[in-house]
């Protein structure tokens, strides 16, 4: 069930939400053991994290490898920290998975009656450090303080890569790489590079990979070519050299001479080859290009991406290497600290189930910035506008028009995809829509007209269509234009 | 010097004829008198074909053949650029090169590689193992595409027009097998020796080579510098085992009845051995070749069978005779001086010494009136009286010393030159 359809067929948010978690209730078992409360559930409910921070640890039913990776991605990419550095266990009976701990998973289980380690490994994850003191946030660049946070969390020292297909660098970082797709995989380099020029981490060479010029992916075909040509086409065959005639020639002109089938016989002076080192020997290797008829000896390996299939010669691929990172207690205490630091004017709401994630002005403004400088991508900002009610703020009252105001942006949150930033004040919603086109955006904001307007009218008994305005910026356009634009937030205010 | 005068004006030709019988038969009349004269009689017959010639030059770019340019060697890498740049200039183009590396053991591979990546080579071939200059020469042949093959030293450097003028001849006879080029010294300023060398090239290869090709009976076609009819090396099965492996493949090519020729014109220059020592082993070396090839693996050149060919008999016999006979020859002559003349010897030796001397010069002189730059070889002049010691007594040693240990020991098949491999084959073949 999509998120914009169960957000269509009720009311209002919050009747979908709780149609949903009446959903989620009949696939998840409460397990109780050694005082601590695991959520057991299928790895096919990813969608539904968010309603697992009241569970003490999460036990993912294991089904599928692709559906599992997907859950332990939102849990772990989650904006709260309650969720995100939650303790994590995989029930697979009868599976024999490894590297299960790569994919910051905290243990296997085989039995569900057997628990005893699970519990020890809980204990030890809550004993190590403090949930609480760690905030919550979606800002884009305090990656590695997370990644840093859940290493440590784990009593991890190492952030230490491991050889996987599922990145394009064919190496991914334990935790790190949740946060960047298959293609953004260099982006997890950046961001370990930060976190060394800030003495968080230090480095230790591990690896070097060669990865294409064009695109940046390691996967690579490699194809031995004529230098001529560039056909594939090549036969080799080894030269022989008679001593006793000076004779040198490919191996075929000593074989044809020959009575028998494994007889070598000089087409010059008709002798056979007995001994090599003695009277013959092997001095090289000849290739002949059976496409362009030449002949040569050094072989040019050219490469072939396998993902935008452009055609390298080895000597212009890119090289990169590959680093193991050491946490220093410096980057302990500072990751938490510039956490706690980035996440400003939290949202104060009187709705118990707050909505976190929601950034400052300031925030918004540094991570488009920061996006901009990293991403290749399209990235758009859309400053949107809701209608001011006739009703006045007094008459609907304080706290009522605040929670319909979050109401309103929570919902708007959940139409659009999930690494869109927002933030707001009032009735201004600035989103940050990384990765898309102008066609999704217009799409999206068509919907979210739809949903405030409904709500608008089911709540507040507005009239009318198009209670939203909006517009689309790029970010060139943002960053050009942000002063002004940070000034029209302030007059809005 | 009065004494001298008188002593000399005083004794009659008789007796001078008597003294210096071996000046006057063997030097004097070969290397002067029908020197002069073939040499008048060669550029006589050039003026005369010089239509043929223009037509065969004509022929030459009608038919534009691909030529592939051949160079063997070990641990030349330092020259292999320099070649490419010297054959970038020739008004030739229509060429492959292809450079084969005998068991480098030196930077020669890395060299070569990166010229052939760099499109200055056609064809770099690598032999992990050294299988001697033969061997290099043949897996050159074997990949080579061209209609003619021309065989250079690395160490060598070209006139812009060397490649197109060897070329022409093939075009003036099909009977032609090979044509040898003219080699002059490149370092004749280095040293005595060298200088030396540049006078000796002048007289044996531009001079000697231009009779040798008008009488018939030219014998050698240095490797250093050598154009060949594909077709016909095919025929032979490319070069046998050396030293003296060029040599060797002219005689096959007389042997099959064609004919090699020697084309002034097309001029290259070598570097030379700038010490006495070097130059000994070189010499050693080079006159081994003479009782391995034409005395031992060639003898059938004398016997009156169904493949007997007069001008060749004639050929080996006179090559023969020059370097092995009349070099014994020397010795007695000398013993009858000592024994006969040996209180005149004060008056013998100056008077040897200076006939000599006008010899060489009045063949120096000739060289002038052929040679493209004679300004420039003025320089060697003053030199020509140490010529007297340099081919009478050093090159006659170096000489004397081979035939001996190659005839007595068959010194030629421990000669590093060759891998052991191949000389302790071709001992157990005796060839």
């Amino acid at each position: 069930m999509s998120k914009i359809s169960s957000a269509y067929q009720f009311k209002s948010a919050k009747q979908a939400r709780e149609h949903i978690v009446k959903n989620i209730q009949s696939n998840l078992k409460h397990i109780n053991s050694g005082g601590f409360n695991f959520a057991l559930i299928d790895d096919t409910l990813a969608n539904y994290v968010d309603y697992l921070e009241i569970f003490d640890g999460i036990i993912i039913h294991y089904s599928k490898w692709i559906s599992t990776l997907q859950f332990l991605k939102n849990i772990r990419t989650h904006h709260s920290s309650k969720i995100m550095l939650k303790p994590v266990f995989l029930y697979a009976p009868q599976k024999n998975l490894s590297l299960i701990e790569k994919w910051t998973i905290d243990g296997l289980i085989q039995d569900l009656n057997l628990l005893n380690d699970i519990v020890y490994k809980t204990n030890q994850i809550y004993k190590h450090f403090q949930v609480d003191s760690i905030p919550n946030t979606t800002v884009y660049d305090f990656n590695i303080n997370k990644s840093i946070i859940f290493h440590n969390s784990r009593g991890l020292s190492e952030i230490s890569p491991f050889v996987t297909r599922y990145s394009k660098l064919g190496y991914q970082f334990p935790f790190l790489s949740y946060f960047y797709d298959y293609e953004d995989k260099s982006t997890a380099l950046n961001a370990l590079k930060l976190g060394t020029q800030k003495q968080w981490l230090i480095p230790e060479f591990l690896d070097t990979v060669y990865v294409c010029n064009n695109c940046e992916d390691g996967f690579l075909v490699y194809r031995e070519v004529c230098p001529h040509c560039f056909s594939s086409n090549l036969k080799e065959e080894e030269i022989i050299h008679h001593f006793r005639c000076a004779h040198v020639g490919p191996l075929s002109q000593f074989t044809q001479s020959g009575t028998l089938k494994d007889e070598l016989s000089c087409p010059k002076c008709y002798k056979e080859l007995q001994h090599v080192g003695v009277d013959y020997d092997r001095p090289g290797v000849i290739q002949h290009c059976n496409h362009c008829h030449k002949d040569f000896q050094k072989i040019t390996i050219l490469t072939r991406c396998s993902s935008c299939s452009q055609e390298i010669p080895v000597e212009h691929l890119f090289k990169k290497d590959i680093n193991k990172f050491t946490l220093t207690p410096k980057g302990i205490h500072e990751a938490v600290a510039e956490l706690q630091q980035g996440v400003i004017e939290p949202v104060h709401l009187s709705s118990p189930d707050s909505t976190e994630g929601l950034l400052s002005r300031k925030s918004l403004h540094d991570m488009i910035t920061s996006v901009q400088e990293t991403s290749r991508q399209n990235s758009f900002l859309v400053i949107l506008r809701i209608k001011k009610p006739a009703t006045s703020v007094e008459d609907v009252g304080k706290g009522k028009y605040q929670s319909l105001t979050h109401e309103i942006v929570k919902n708007i949150k959940f139409i659009l995809e999930e690494d869109c930033q927002l933030s707001y004040k009032n009735l201004v919603v600035y989103i940050h829509i990384p990765h898309s086109s102008i066609e999704s955006i217009e799409e999206q904001m068509t919907k979210i007209d739809l949903l405030v307007t409904t709500l608008l009218h089911d709540n507040l008994g507005l009239k009318g269509d198009h209670l939203v305005n909006y517009k689309i910026m790029s970010i060139y356009e943002y960053l050009t234009e942000w002063q002004d634009i940070l000034d029209l937030m302030d007059d809005d205010e | 010097m009065f004494e001298f005068i008188e002593y000399w004006k005083s004794v009659g030709w008789g007796q001078i004829y008597r003294v210096f019988w071996y000046f006057i038969i063997f030097e004097l009349f070969r290397y002067v008198v029908v020197d002069f004269l073939v040499l008048i009689l060669f550029h006589v017959r050039k003026s005369l074909d010089r239509k043929k010639w223009h037509q065969a030059k004509i022929d030459l770019w009608k038919d534009y053949p691909l030529v592939s340019i051949i160079v063997p060697g070990k641990n030349e890498g330092k020259h292999i650029y320099k070649l490419t740049r010297s054959l970038a200039e020739q008004t030739y183009k229509n060429f492959e090169l292809i450079i084969v590396d005998d068991g480098s053991d030196d930077k020669t591979r890395l060299i070569g590689r990166d010229l052939e990546k760099r499109g200055l080579i056609d064809l770099f071939i690598s032999q992990d193992v050294r299988g001697g200059k033969a061997s290099g020469a043949n897996v050159a042949l074997t990949y080579a595409k061209g209609k003619y093959i021309v065989h250079f030293d690395a160490d060598c450097s070209f006139d812009r027009d060397a490649v197109e003028q060897c070329l022409i001849p093939f075009y003036t006879d099909e009977k032609i097998a090979a044509v040898g080029g003219d080699l002059e010294v490149r370092n004749d300023s280095e040293s005595l020796v060298t200088t030396l060398q540049a006078i000796e090239y002048m007289k044996v290869i531009l001079v000697g080579r231009m009779v040798t090709t008008y009488m018939g009976i030219y014998r050698i076609i240095s490797g250093a510098f050598g154009a060949f009819r594909k077709d016909l090396l095919d025929r032979v099965g490319g070069w046998d085992i050396g030293p003296g492996l060029d040599g060797d493949i002219t005689v096959k090519f007389r042997k099959m009845g064609y004919k090699v020729y020697f084309e002034p014109r097309a001029r290259g220059k070598t570097s030379v051995p700038n010490t006495f020592k070097k130059l000994f082993k070189q010499r050693l070396r080079w006159d081994k070749s003479i009782i391995r090839f034409r005395l031992r693996k060639h003898k059938d050149i004398f016997y009156p069978n169904q493949n007997f060919k007069f001008i060749n008999f004639f050929s080996s016999l006179e090559n023969i005779a020059y370097n092995v006979f009349f070099n014994i020859q020397w010795y007695i002559y000398i013993i009858d001086l000592v024994v006969n003349f040996g209180g005149l010897l004060h008056y013998i030796i100056p008077m040897n010494i200076l006939l000599y001397t006008l010899a060489n010069l009045a063949q120096f002189f000739a060289i002038l009136g052929m040679c493209k730059n004679p300004r420039e070889k003025l320089k060697l002049l003053p030199y020509m009286p140490m010529m007297v010691f340099y081919t009478g007594y050093f090159l006659r040693w170096a000489r004397t010393k081979a035939h001996y240990q190659e005839f007595f020991k068959r010194a030629s098949y421990k000669d590093p030159w060759n891998p052991v491999k191949s000389s302790q084959q071709a001992k157990a073949m005796r060839i």
